[in-house]
């Protein structure tokens, strides 16, 4: 159990006080507003529930990423800035282990969101088969863009050695990897660039196979493939990132 | 005096012609502007007459289509639809078109039938962006003697009453006005979204058990510290 103080405080630190979970309820506050709008407003209720579905999971998976990416990205430079980080070292546990640590701190965080988002994913696919699917694939595709984001952040918390440098660059990273689907036109993704953009964007692909199973009813783990196995990648080269970077923690380094 | 007398007399005698003179050059150009306003008259009406002929002719070149004998009906059971909003509805029409005398063996014609709604209330046509996928159906040929039904997919975005119509547009004469269906009516009815889904239990309770779970954990543990007693 010695191995997982560590968490233990990360995690009690978020739910020690109201200041600590205010997060949660400013989340189900935001999905409680989404889901209702989605559902009542006049002309977004035209929507077919499995457009409203869609929508609804990229909030979720864009909020679960933030606070996921913000949350990390302070992990270590915290501890260096308040002059922890070497009482941290000094502890008998590996440090890669420290960092693993923080790192499932950081997705306990995403699970709770994504099990506080289950009922409104539920209401809003009443009526259809397309709750399962929804919950299965918005949980996959959350956990382990979640997880790659998480040590992301982590690794640019101990380079950048500085909470505000590192919240502005993974956030800045969640943007740049959000942008090819929020944020451009469909125009603009039908270009050569837009294109090249999607294939090696695993936000992209992540988003895609959530509009081919909710919107396209392509419910097959077969058919999703193609685009499971980018994100995929896409968290083994941020778990050899990870690895690599906490390996060189240091006392002497800060 | 006899001299002076004549003398008067003459110039008497000139300033009467130069009256007369006078009053022939007014009344010269009276008649030149009554023939005028005669001819211009007279213009106006040939060219009338010739509008009226050239209409008689272009809608002549219009009838081509009721020479084509193409016709377009809508062939929904009824001739008031009422339905509510987020709803689909399907439009059917067929396209027939008869054998005629006229029509040149079995020449196929081919063109786009297309459907239109119009807002009663606001007397506007509707932009169907959101109302149907397809707004325009592509006839490649029909022959005559044969009848094609068609098709639309209509969502009712908004409450209101409508009319709607479905259009033939022949591409074999550019010129030609397009054939029209008769059109049916279309009464939209508002729908009240307070609770669907039950959206409202789950929108206010998540929340409310969320605060209720914190607060209850953040008590106990406070009881526990000694900050609540």
């Amino acid at each position: 159990m010695i191995h997982l103080i560590i968490y233990r405080l990360e995690i009690s630190g978020s739910f020690y006080s109201w200041r600590g979970a205010i997060w949660i309820i400013a989340a189900a506050s935001i999905f409680s507003l989404v889901a209702y709008l989605l559902l009542t407003d006049k002309e977004l209720s035209l929507l077919d529930q499995g457009e409203m579905l869609f929508t609804f999971s990229e909030v979720i998976i864009v909020l679960g990423l933030l606070m996921s990416g913000i949350n990390s990205s302070s992990s270590i430079s915290t501890e260096i800035e308040g002059g922890t980080f070497e009482c941290l070292l000094l502890t008998p546990i590996k440090h890669i282990q420290i960092a693993i640590q923080k790192m499932l701190s950081t997705v306990t965080i995403w699970i709770i969101l994504y099990l506080v988002s289950i009922p409104y994913l539920i209401v809003l696919a009443n009526g259809t088969n397309l709750a399962f699917p929804a919950i299965l694939y918005v949980g996959l595709y959350g956990t382990v863009l979640s997880i790659a984001i998480s040590m992301i952040s982590i690794a640019l918390s101990w380079i950048l050695k500085n909470s505000k440098n590192s919240i502005m660059v993974t956030i800045m990273i969640i943007l740049l990897l959000c942008a090819p689907s929020l944020f451009f036109g469909t125009s603009l993704r039908r270009t050569d660039f837009g294109i090249m953009l999607e294939n090696i964007n695993p936000f992209s692909h992540a988003i895609n196979s959530l509009d081919s199973v909710l919107v396209d009813n392509q419910q097959a783990f077969y058919e999703q493939l193609p685009h499971v196995w980018p994100v995929l990648v896409f968290a083994i080269v941020c778990s050899v990132i990870f690895v690599i970077t906490t390996k060189k923690f240091e006392v002497s380094k800060y | 005096m006899k001299s002076t007398s004549i003398e008067l007399t003459l110039p008497k005698k000139s300033k009467c012609n130069l009256a007369g003179k006078r009053i022939r050059g007014n009344l010269i150009c009276v008649y030149l502007i009554i023939l005028a306003i005669g001819l211009s008259i007279l213009f106006m009406h040939s060219s009338l007459i010739n509008t009226a002929f050239s209409q008689l002719s272009s809608s002549g070149l219009n009838s081509s289509s009721s020479k084509n004998a193409v016709r377009i009906n809508i062939s929904n059971s009824s001739q008031v639809i009422r339905e509510m909003v987020g709803k689909y509805i399907i439009i059917n029409a067929s396209l027939n078109y008869l054998k005629s005398n006229k029509s040149p063996g079995n020449s196929t014609i081919d063109g786009i039938a297309y459907i239109s709604i119009v807002d009663v209330k606001d007397r506007i046509p509707v932009d169907l962006e959101d109302w149907s996928v397809e707004k325009g159906l592509y006839i490649p040929s029909i022959s005559p003697g044969q009848s094609l039904p068609l098709e639309w997919n209509v969502r009712l975005v908004k409450a209101g009453s409508y009319t709607i119509a479905v259009l033939f547009n022949e591409n074999r004469n550019p010129f030609s006005s397009p054939i029209v269906s008769s059109r049916i009516n279309l009464e939209v009815l508002p729908k009240l979204n307070l609770n669907p889904s039950n959206v409202l239990p789950v929108a206010f309770g998540v929340p409310a058990l969320l605060i209720g779970v914190l607060g209850t954990l953040n008590y106990f543990r406070g009881r526990k510290t000694g900050i609540y007693r």
